[in-house]
């Protein structure tokens, strides 16, 4: 009548064991996705694995082996998915560059009491909101210093969570601003709310600004990086001569004076130290056609994208003048960049007879 | 030499210090014209100019442009030469200026168009030769031949 002893053990084994290929599975993949020389740094960060099995972990040839390894070793160890998440998130901390990061900023306090930083709360706040509206949900908090790391994976229906895609959140808790990564429109709505309710706010919206390096967007909008210096501080930083890259004698150059402007102008601009690193830079255009006055209302606005994209766009853009491949002082929309914070632009027109400028 | 992008510049000077031969070359190298005026009394007289378009940038060119319009007709007599780079096949869908309106340039100037690429070694070494090979004409130092009679050529070609 009821299940002998040996079946229901047996079934409990083969139901443990089911539920450990998935994981062994993702586990397994995860660590031949990543590169051989990262593997023992990021298991030690991920803290699981102690510091005797790691050091029995042989560094194979192939990763199939090594990952079979520490699959193994996690199983004996009984990791459950919220450990395997945790490595995730080490993994994608560690390869942050990889992924195109978009900002959300928050504003409107609703309660400013909530201002009092307690992690705790927040995450039981934020996993109460998201069960509400979702409950095959995997969710995943670690802290990297002042920013904490949040790992959503989210199922269909009733499917069990898709570990393979999540969305990442990187939030600061002193600062209103999110970074979000792999976020599907289905389950935006989800997370702002969650964030709004768990961090105290009331409203918030997404930021133009895009870009693979989260240290560079966090610069930017933190103000951290050096400004250039305004132009009514007197001669304050020192000289830079030109000195020419040809020091024969038989050739001169007759355009020093013109290099120093150029440089000059360009440390205005840019100042000296490092630029934040950024990958490309949109502008949008919508304006009309300024035309004779019959066709230009019959002509429909004029739409067009303009892109520029490199590994460190605002590196080159400091090189363009001094290089020689445009003139000094550089357009503004391509200088304002860092200081507003944003790159992707949306440039219209005025209502007005005149030229268009760019707007917000 | 008269370019907006110096890396140019330096390469084909230091390329045509490295080829000369007997003679001796002075080279002058600005981005726009007019020179500063500051130095004009320390500056010889200018056998041959050369002005170099990057045919990827339609700022070379538009400096270029204004500046022709600056100099004394006396130069052109054979002695202006034009030097488009990077104008090659494989490379073409970066070519913002159009290889016919530098043709037409040269030819409203009357002065020689010499195309290079200032990739390899090799293309740079002949380049130099060549601006040589006229800079001597020019100079005056090839008894028979002068910038006048193979500026003249051009109008026949």
């Amino acid at each position: 009548m009821a299940p002998t002893p040996g079946s229901a053990k047996k079934a409990r084994r083969e139901s443990i064991s089911a539920m450990d290929e998935c994981l062994s599975e993702f586990i397994k993949r995860m660590i031949v996705r990543m590169p051989l020389a990262e593997v023992p740094a990021t298991l030690k960060m991920w803290g699981f694995l102690a510091e005797k099995d790691l050091q029995s972990l042989t560094l194979w040839k192939s990763k199939e082996g090594l990952a079979m390894e520490i699959v193994n070793l996690c199983e004996s160890k009984k990791a459950t998915i919220d450990h395997a998440a945790d490595l995730d998130i080490v993994y994608h901390h560690i390869n942050s560059k990889k992924k195109l990061w978009c900002v959300y900023q928050m504003s409107v306090l609703s309660d400013s009491e909530m201002n009092v930083t307690d992690v705790a709360k927040f995450q039981a706040i934020f996993k109460k909101s998201v069960y509400s509206v979702l409950k095959n949900v995997t969710i995943n908090f670690r802290e990297f210093g002042e920013a904490l790391w949040i790992r959503i994976a989210c199922g269909k229906d009733c499917m069990k969570p898709n570990q393979y895609r999540p969305t990442f959140v990187v939030y600061h808790t002193q600062t209103p601003y999110a970074f979000f990564n792999g976020i599907t429109s289905a389950h935006r709505s989800m997370i702002c709310q969650g964030l709004l309710l768990a961090a105290g706010y009331r409203h918030i919206q997404e930021l133009d600004l895009k870009s693979r390096s989260l240290e560079s967007m966090q610069d930017m909008l933190f103000k951290k990086f050096s400004q250039p210096f305004q132009s009514h501080h007197p001669r304050s930083l020192p000289e830079k001569s030109c000195t020419p890259a040809i020091v024969d004698k038989k050739v001169s150059y007759e355009n020093i004076k013109e290099k120093e402007r150029i440089q000059h102008v360009m440390h205005e601009t840019f100042g000296d130290g490092p630029l934040p690193k950024l990958e490309y830079a949109a502008y949008k255009l919508e304006t009309s056609f300024n035309g004779e006055p019959g066709i230009a209302e019959k002509i429909e606005p004029f739409r067009c994208l303009v892109k520029f994209s490199g590994p460190h766009l605002l590196e080159s853009f400091r090189t363009l003048a001094p290089s020689g491949l445009a003139e000094a002082p550089l357009s503004s929309l391509l200088t304002c960049i860092p200081h507003r914070g944003r790159n992707i632009f949306k440039i219209t027109e005025k209502k007005q007879p005149s030229n268009s400028q760019a707007e917000n | 030499m008269v370019g907006s992008e110096e890396g140019h510049r330096e390469l084909i000077a230091n390329t045509i210090l490295r080829e000369t031969g007997a003679f001796n070359v002075k080279i002058h190298t600005t981005s726009s014209l007019p020179l500063p005026f500051e130095r004009d009394h320390l500056r010889p007289r200018f056998d041959m100019i050369v002005f170099l378009i990057n045919l990827h940038s339609q700022y070379s060119l538009s400096n270029i442009i204004s500046s022709v319009a600056l100099m004394d007709a006396y130069f052109f007599l054979g002695k202006v030469c034009f030097l488009a780079t990077k104008g090659r096949h494989k490379k073409v869908q970066h070519c913002l200026v159009d290889i016919s309106m530098v043709k037409d340039l040269a030819d409203k100037y009357l002065s020689l168009l010499i195309q290079a690429e200032l990739e390899d070694e090799e293309d740079v070494v002949w380049t130099a030769k060549r601006l040589l090979n006229m800079l001597k004409i020019c100079a005056g130092l090839v008894p028979g031949m002068s910038s006048l009679y193979t500026g003249s050529l051009l109008k026949i070609v």
